[in-house]
């Protein structure tokens, strides 16, 4: 007869393996979960709920639309921020595999963003690496750059770009967040700005579902509020609109589109006016040779 | 509100949801004239389920000295008190015993649902009469253990003359060990806002959905019991989970077949017996003659429920101390504590021989089969003839399988002169 030491396999796990189910009509049976996430019975308007919802059954389920639609968001960061890394083979299984895709379609429906999805193919890989390096280039500085930096009037302000890398890794550092040592990107890399989003929304999601103070849930979404108007906000809608134009290949192109009506999506949802879609680039400015190499002042 | 019978009541009673059992019910008879309150149970269950940080104060399973001893501190004494408040002078036992629909007679008082409605908070009435104990009470989980309490004022440096003659004695306290009833009418469930409780259609045992709950702690003010604990690390509830594994049949060492809990298995007592019990229709008891559980309830009546006026329908039955002022006990367990104490104090054949099996074995026991031993003794007990017969009792699992084989005298065994670790 075995013993329980020799029975660690999970089968002698404490959660029951079969559905959940009680004689009472008050516990609605379990259907069992998706692997990340669900989309509530809720249409995705219930952006507010969390901080008002209390205990009664309806706002139970106003409550879990509310996470989901958090949850959604989140996932749609995460997609795109993977969509936006330098491709390698690793990043491409997961962009084409069936459940991301499937989650991806789930997220849009609960986002309400009814952009096509983007295709990718598995063995397009190559030409989806050949398009991305001639769109985006090798240097931070191209004709569709990938960094935040590179768009905006630098005469405006002649410490612009070491304010804005500043800001930016003050807010990753605030949320207990720092660039891993092997990103290889700058704070203002696209991805890097998406997966802070990611991040932010996830907290949002854990936020309501463990009904933490509503501070948190306040400051989380402050966060993403503040976040979004001061960086992605501001620059997204000029960088896709560039993408579109600087390529041809079909997957880009889509990426493209989803990522400027997602991120016009979520300013309206938080109420952040978009940046415009003709931001331009920072001018190549022989005068910021002259300046001062340790302080930025003239 | 729905009404449903609720046979320990011998009436219908109103409970926030439709009547609906399941296919067997957890239930759990406990001896407490043989409960020497050494804790073994408590720590059994404690260094299986709750050892974790947030779980300190949480004893799903506790044994405390009665009358002075609760946890949470009087916990017994505040909700008899708002129910008495509730109806005044009304909470009283009347009707005709019946069997299985009203064994007990009926209660004309008011049930913890019943009285909710007319006890109106500022948020409106609760779905169960209750009260939220505050940190304090939570604290010191053996106050007044071994406090006893008197029925006279002694005179210094001096016993009670008599004071230890049944049938009552004069100075008593008695061990009292609680675990979750799983209810057939939970009012943790009833309380809910979130739904986040349910009672399993396989074995009734109630438990609480960890990823619905959110600690809103409404079971724990509408458990009449106070058996679910609030998790500050985790902020949700939790409570007994009778084990689950093992009544399921999954704790390996038990070969497939259900188990009883960790807590009824460790007792060194053998206070303890555990069972699933089949039900009709109507809730009540499906009549299995030599199910040991129906014969200690239904057959000896010894077996009583704890609290049974709260209406819950708690499924832990307790033969009740034989000590004990029978006015307190009346309270506790009901009507059928005078009858319960003289067939216990003067047990037939039969029951002395089902009482056994109490922690033979840590496999369910389903049946039994008694094989007629010899006389052994014969005398009397406060006037009444008493016989001892040293029976066999055999128990049986649910398949069949003879999982105990016992006599009412225990066998004597005269070790050899030589043996293994003489010297």
């Amino acid at each position: 007869m075995p013993t329980p030491f020799k029975n660690q396999s999970g089968e002698w796990s404490a959660p029951a393996d079969g559905p959940r189910r009680s004689v009472f009509a008050n516990y609605r049976a379990d259907t069992g979960k998706q692997d990340t996430f669900s989309l509530g019975e809720g249409d995705g308007g219930d952006f507010e709920a969390g901080l008002t919802a209390g205990a009664g059954p309806g706002d139970a389920t106003l409550l879990q639309s509310a996470i989901d639609l958090a949850v959604a968001r989140s996932f749609v960061h995460r997609f795109l921020a993977h969509a936006y890394t330098d491709p390698t083979r690793e990043g491409w299984s997961w962009l084409c595999s069936r459940a991301t895709w499937q989650n991806l379609l789930l997220a849009l429906k609960a986002v309400k963003v009814e952009e096509p999805a983007p295709v990718f193919i598995e063995d397009a890989f190559e030409e989806f690496r050949d398009a991305y390096t001639a769109a985006f280039g090798h240097a931070a500085r191209g004709s569709c750059p990938l960094n935040e930096i590179e768009y905006g009037d630098i005469k405006a302000d002649p410490l612009f770009q070491p304010h804005r890398l500043a800001d930016l890794a003050a807010f990753y550092r605030a949320f207990g967040l720092e660039v891993a040592e092997d990103a290889g990107e700058r704070q203002d890399h696209i991805s890097l700005e998406l997966e802070f989003l990611c991040v932010l929304a996830a907290k949002e999601a854990y936020a309501l579902e463990h009904q933490l103070d509503s501070d948190c849930l306040a400051q989380c979404r402050n966060a993403q509020k503040k976040f979004l108007r001061e960086h992605p906000g501001r620059w997204l809608p000029a960088f896709s609109r560039r993408l579109a134009a600087a390529t041809q290949q079909p997957a880009l192109c889509e990426l493209a589109v989803l990522t400027r009506r997602f991120i016009e999506s979520e300013c309206a949802r938080f109420g952040v006016e978009p940046g415009s879609g003709e931001l331009g680039l920072r001018p190549v400015d022989e005068g910021a040779e002259r300046l001062c190499e340790t302080c930025g002042v003239k | 509100m729905s009404n449903v019978f609720n046979w320990q009541l011998g009436r219908e009673m109103e409970y926030p949801y439709e009547a609906a059992f399941p296919e067997q019910q957890f239930a759990f008879v406990f001896n407490t004239n043989r409960c020497i309150g050494c804790q073994t149970c408590t720590m059994a269950c404690k260094s299986t389920w709750t050892f974790s940080r947030g779980q300190e104060y949480m004893w799903w399973n506790n044994v405390e000295t009665k009358p002075y001893g609760g946890y949470p501190h009087h916990w017994d004494v505040r909700l008899l008190d708002m129910l008495e408040k509730a109806n005044p002078g009304g909470q009283t036992w009347g009707g005709t015993p019946e069997s299985l629909r009203a064994p007990y007679g009926t209660f004309n008082g008011k049930t913890v649902f019943e009285a909710a409605q007319t006890h109106i908070g500022p948020e409106g009435a609760n779905r169960a009469l209750g009260y939220l104990p505050a940190d304090d009470e939570w604290s010191a989980p053996n106050r007044y253990e071994d406090h006893p309490a008197g029925n006279e004022k002694g005179a210094k440096g001096e016993y009670f003359k008599g004071g230890e003659r049944l049938p009552e004695h004069k100075t008593w306290f008695f061990y009292l060990a609680r675990i979750c009833n799983h209810c057939t009418y939970p009012a943790c469930l009833a309380a809910c806002p979130r739904n986040a409780i349910y009672k399993r259609p396989e074995d009734g045992i109630v438990l609480i959905d960890q990823e619905r709950c959110r600690g809103y702690r409404k079971c724990m003010e509408a458990c009449p019991y106070k058996k679910t604990y609030y998790r500050g690390n985790t902020r949700t509830s939790e409570k007994c989970i009778a084990c689950y594994p093992r009544v399921e049949g999954r704790d390996p060492s038990g070969g497939g077949l259900p188990m009883i809990t960790r807590c009824m298995s460790a007792c060194i007592g053998h206070i303890r017996l555990q069972g699933l019990i089949e039900l009709n229709q109507d809730g009540t008891w499906k009549e299995a003659r030599n199910n040991p559980l129906y014969y200690l309830v239904h057959v000896a009546k010894v077996a009583l429920p704890l609290y049974p006026q709260f209406g819950t329908e708690p499924n832990g039955y307790y033969i009740p101390p034989r000590w004990v002022p029978r006015p307190y006990l009346r309270q506790m367990f009901g009507p059928g504590v005078d009858e319960a104490i003289e067939r216990y104090i003067a047990p037939d054949r039969e029951l002395l021989a089902v009482l056994q099996l109490f922690g033979k074995d840590e496999r369910i026991c389903d049946r039994y089969e008694i094989k007629e031993g010899p006389k052994v003794f014969e005398g009397e007990v406060r006037g009444k003839k008493f016989e001892i017969y040293n029976d066999t009792i055999i128990g049986y699992a649910k398949d069949g399988t003879k999982i105990i084989e016992t006599t009412v005298e225990e066998p004597v065994y005269v070790r050899p002169e030589r043996h293994a670790n003489s010297i």
